[in-house]
């Protein structure tokens, strides 16, 4: 743990580097996390909504649309964080070399790593949001319990955003990512609760359904925007702290090996 | 372009408004004022280094390393960077170049180490090391004949014979190229002062070594 008691405040402007290039081009940028909920609400809301009709959860009849929402938020916190430390990370350190003109200043490759770690994160609270706002706009959120959304963005966007640079560290190329994104990504996307209730699983495939931590992130987001207390709250919100504490260690670990040779 | 200055800076901690003012002089010192607000990719390759160089400068260092910083660059480019370099060794800024050019070599550098395969072959003052190393002048023939030839290698001076071109070496400017001219006028032949391309070709060898 070492590692991160080097990272300096100058972190921030490594933070600020991409945020600065995030909005030089914002009005594109904003346009999917905008426009993504609306395509899942149509397409599965009320397309597949029709034909599935109302569902339980924890006890409550809740309509499909209702119960796919938060989904998408969940959906959103992955996406945003893990692309962003993968593909676009990889592009900054491996083809921009934006990193290695970075260590040359008086930054240290924590702060650099740091200032990743944390943009990853604070994409997903953006993406996070702005579904939020366009669920609340079909009037799918309960709130004020829906503004748990936010602070779990940041949780979920620190943890993807971890785990994406520890793919970084490790992929020899940048077309290394769609081993990982078609072995775990996609894997996630489908089965950790998004859009249906992982009960309906056989027993084995619940329980690896259960070790995704997307499943906690959707519980938990759902939890937020139906109003209704989810199951077992203190054990997703343990196993994902844990996760991400150990993510980050190893995103450190591994990403200052590549960079430092 | 003025972006990317201003966002180096917050690097080193520069307080904004210094930066800004900074990153105004430092664009219009190396002709970049009027694409200060043009997007990275649409530059050249010229535009780009005088770029890097005025973004090395931003937090106004002691000591400036440049590789090879004109490699690929039009004249007009280059020789405003040397110029650029050159005001930066009179403000007393360290520069620690590597180049291929050895004409650059000896515009800019008070202080040479020509390296070869990994090893250092000389070390010194540009001037001198020509002086000590090959001399004033160069005679370069071609098209010899084997007259030519044999009053060359019967001659004493000191040259070098690569495939159909002899390279003489004459330490005070006049007498070879005399000797020559008076011998064989007609013979076809350039006549120069010596460089450091020439001591580093002459100790390293004329011939191509890869790797």
């Amino acid at each position: 743990m070492s590692q991160l008691s080097r990272i300096s405040p100058r972190a921030w402007h490594v933070w600020r580097r991409d945020l600065d290039v995030f909005f030089t081009t914002w009005k594109t940028n904003f346009l999917p996390p905008i426009l993504e909920p609306v395509y899942y609400v149509l397409a599965f809301g009320f397309g597949m909504g029709g034909m599935v009709g109302d569902l339980t959860y924890q006890g409550q009849t809740v309509s499909y649309l209702k119960f796919m929402g938060p989904g998408v938020i969940a959906l959103a916190i992955l996406f945003w964080a893990y692309f962003e430390t993968t593909y676009s990370s990889f592009v900054r350190m491996y083809y921009q070399k934006t990193f290695d003109a970075i260590i040359a200043t008086p930054l240290l490759v924590e702060d650099v790593i740091a200032g990743e770690w944390f943009w990853g994160a604070t994409k997903s609270l953006m993406a996070g949001a702005i579904v939020l706002v366009m669920l609340s706009l079909f009037g799918l959120v309960t709130y004020p319990s829906g503004l748990v959304v936010l602070p779990l963005s940041v949780l979920g966007g620190l943890l993807f955003s971890a785990q994406g640079l520890m793919t970084t560290a490790v992929v020899p190329k940048i077309d290394s990512f769609n081993v990982t994104t078609f072995l775990f990504v996609f894997p996630m996307f489908l089965f950790s609760g998004t859009f249906f209730p992982i009960e309906v699983l056989p027993r084995w495939a619940f329980w690896i359904a259960e070790i995704l931590p997307l499943t906690h992130i959707s519980n938990l987001a759902r939890g937020a925007c139906l109003g209704i207390m989810p199951s077992h709250v203190a054990v997703s919100v343990i196993y994902l702290l844990v996760l991400t504490a150990v993510s980050s260690y190893l995103a450190f670990r591994w990403m200052t090996k590549r960079l430092v040779k | 372009m003025r972006k990317n200055l201003l966002v180096y800076a917050r690097y080193f901690d520069i307080p904004a408004a210094v930066a800004r003012k900074r990153a105004d002089e430092l664009l219009d010192w190396v002709q970049l004022t009027e694409k200060a607000g043009a997007d990275l990719h649409a530059l050249s390759g010229g535009m780009k280094r005088r770029l890097v160089l005025a973004r090395a400068l931003i937090n106004e260092p002691k000591v400036l390393v440049l590789d090879e910083p004109t490699t690929g660059l039009d004249p007009q480019a280059r020789h405003l960077i040397w110029q650029r370099v050159r005001q930066l060794q009179q403000r007393g800024v360290t520069v620690l170049l590597t180049t291929h050019y050895m004409e650059e070599a000896t515009q800019l550098c008070n202080r040479v180490i020509l390296m070869h395969g990994g090893k250092i072959l000389l070390e010194g003052a540009p001037a001198s090391l020509i002086e000590s190393e090959v001399g004033r002048e160069v005679v370069e023939l071609w098209n010899c004949s084997e007259a030519v030839r044999s009053f060359v290698a019967a001659s004493g001076f000191r040259h070098e014979v690569v495939e159909e071109r002899i390279y003489l070496y004459d330490r005070e400017s006049g007498t070879i190229r005399s000797e020559i001219e008076r011998r064989f006028p007609d013979q076809e032949r350039l006549i120069r002062h010596a460089t450091l391309e020439d001591v580093f070709l002459h100790r390293a060898g004329r011939s191509l070594s890869e790797g």
